[in-house]
């Protein structure tokens, strides 16, 4: 009988940990839902934004602003999105293997990170030999506003026209469907013409565009602002894949759990039922002797 | 009849997308009237109200209203793109809310005492006194 009241206590741990997980699933499900309409809303303005860099950038002299200069990579800022919470699938592995595979295939670059999240600061403590932290932002905000990332906008920028940094680049979870996130690694600085357009532009480009004040001014206006959108947009993405990968993992978590209680509780109708014939058959051969 | 494709997009979704005859834009040297055919541009939006007129014949009465933070206008002679931070139109928004804000906005600038909250102060003031300018427009149309 020792060995049936073993298999009732794992039952009961196993449904305490199904209920857990269960109540982690629908939480990250509601989460996702808000998350999801955030990023596909912002969606059109980012690809919008992309294409206005892109023509932007072809019509006036490659020259005219700082932030179109293409130099020689030595040094490059990653700017990392990674949760602050746990239990969400592979979401942090497959950046963090994005990461590594980035480091060890240009091993003439110095990386430098700014990385948001928990996570991506514990694995960046245990690889400082290879990189280099600049900033670590942790308890990021589920429901971040462009003035949340204004700070990491900004240093991206000075590094930038400061000649610290020749590349600056985001690796995000890109949100493909609820079934689907890849980690995507996207470079935003120097602005490329051609990595940055979208698949397709819709307005045309005319070398005659007038500029109104000026070309100076009105990319001295747009270009932090386009940029801090597309930081923005992989923040968003990041967010609802965390979500999106957390509720699935945790589907799969009750999923299991449900299994594993199905069978420990046949194992245990079997240990039981096996333990009332054995003392039936004590019974009765007792009886049986007596008489 | 001449029109133009005008599309207003934001990061809180495409606001319009219709063809229209003239749209009034606030610009850093004063306001400016697109027209069909108008020569490719690219130009700054400041905060203000953009103004909408869907049909040549519409009268000022009929231009529809829009309040906006400010963004980036693009022509390329057959259709204008705004991407702007925001707009709204007159039923988005609330005059008590705006007029409040725009009381503190004052109030902040007068106190402010770094570039940050002084640059913060005066893109609200900018921003409300847009959307305050909509409402009235819209209360203007009701009574008349």
């Amino acid at each position: 009988m020792a060995k049936a009241q073993a298999i009732r206590r794992r039952i009961k741990s196993v449904k305490n940990i199904h209920q857990i997980t269960k109540t982690m699933q629908m939480v990250a499900a509601s989460k996702l839902h808000r998350c999801q309409e955030a990023a596909l809303r912002s969606r059109m303005y980012s690809y919008t934004a992309r294409e206005a860099l892109s023509r932007l950038r072809k019509i006036v002299p490659g020259d005219l602003h700082p932030l179109f200069a293409k130099r020689e990579v030595a040094n490059e800022l990653l700017i990392v999105f990674t949760s602050d919470r746990g239990l969400a699938g592979a979401l942090n592995g497959n950046i963090f293997r994005k990461l590594i595979t980035h480091i060890e295939e240009n091993p003439t670059i110095k990386v430098k990170t700014i990385i948001i999240g928990q996570k991506g600061g514990q694995f960046v403590s245990k690889i400082k030999d290879r990189i280099e932290p600049v900033g670590l932002y942790t308890n990021w905000p589920s429901e971040p506003t462009t003035v949340d990332l204004r700070p990491i906008v900004s240093t991206a920028i000075n590094l930038f026209t400061e000649n610290q940094i020749d590349r600056v680049s985001v690796l995000f979870t890109d949100y493909v469907s609820t079934i689907r996130q890849t980690a995507t690694l996207h470079t935003i600085l120097p602005i490329d013409p051609e990595t940055i357009a979208p698949s397709k532009i819709q307005m045309e480009i005319n070398e005659d565009t007038t500029f109104e004040p000026s070309p100076e001014e009105v990319l001295k206006f747009i270009l932090p602002r386009l940029i801090e959108m597309q930081i923005y947009q992989a923040n968003l993405e990041a967010i609802a894949s965390e979500q999106a990968m957390r509720m699935m993992a945790m589907k799969n978590a009750s999923d299991n759990a449900s299994d594993i209680m199905d069978d420990l509780s046949l194992t245990y109708n079997t240990v039981r039922q096996a333990a009332i014939t054995q003392e039936l058959s004590e019974i009765t051969s007792g009886a049986d002797a007596t008489a | 009849m001449a029109s133009i494709s005008f599309e207003l997009v934001t990061p809180e979704g495409l606001k319009l997308q219709a063809d229209v005859y003239e749209i009034l834009v606030p610009t850093p040297n004063g306001q400016i009237g697109i027209f069909p055919h108008h020569m490719p541009l690219i130009n700054i939006v400041t905060p203000g109200v953009i103004s909408i007129r869907k049909r040549e014949g519409d009268t000022d009465d009929n231009l529809e209203h829009m309040a906006t933070s400010g963004g980036l206008m693009e022509i390329d002679g057959k259709r204008a793109r705004l991407l702007a931070d925001t707009a709204e139109r007159a039923e988005d928004i609330n005059e008590m809310h705006a007029k409040e804000a725009l009381e503190r906005a004052i109030e902040m600038q007068k106190t402010a005492k770094d570039q940050v909250s002084l640059a913060e102060a005066t893109s609200i003031i900018e921003q409300s006194t847009a959307r305050l300018r909509v409402a009235e427009l819209k209360r203007k149309k009701r009574r008349s």
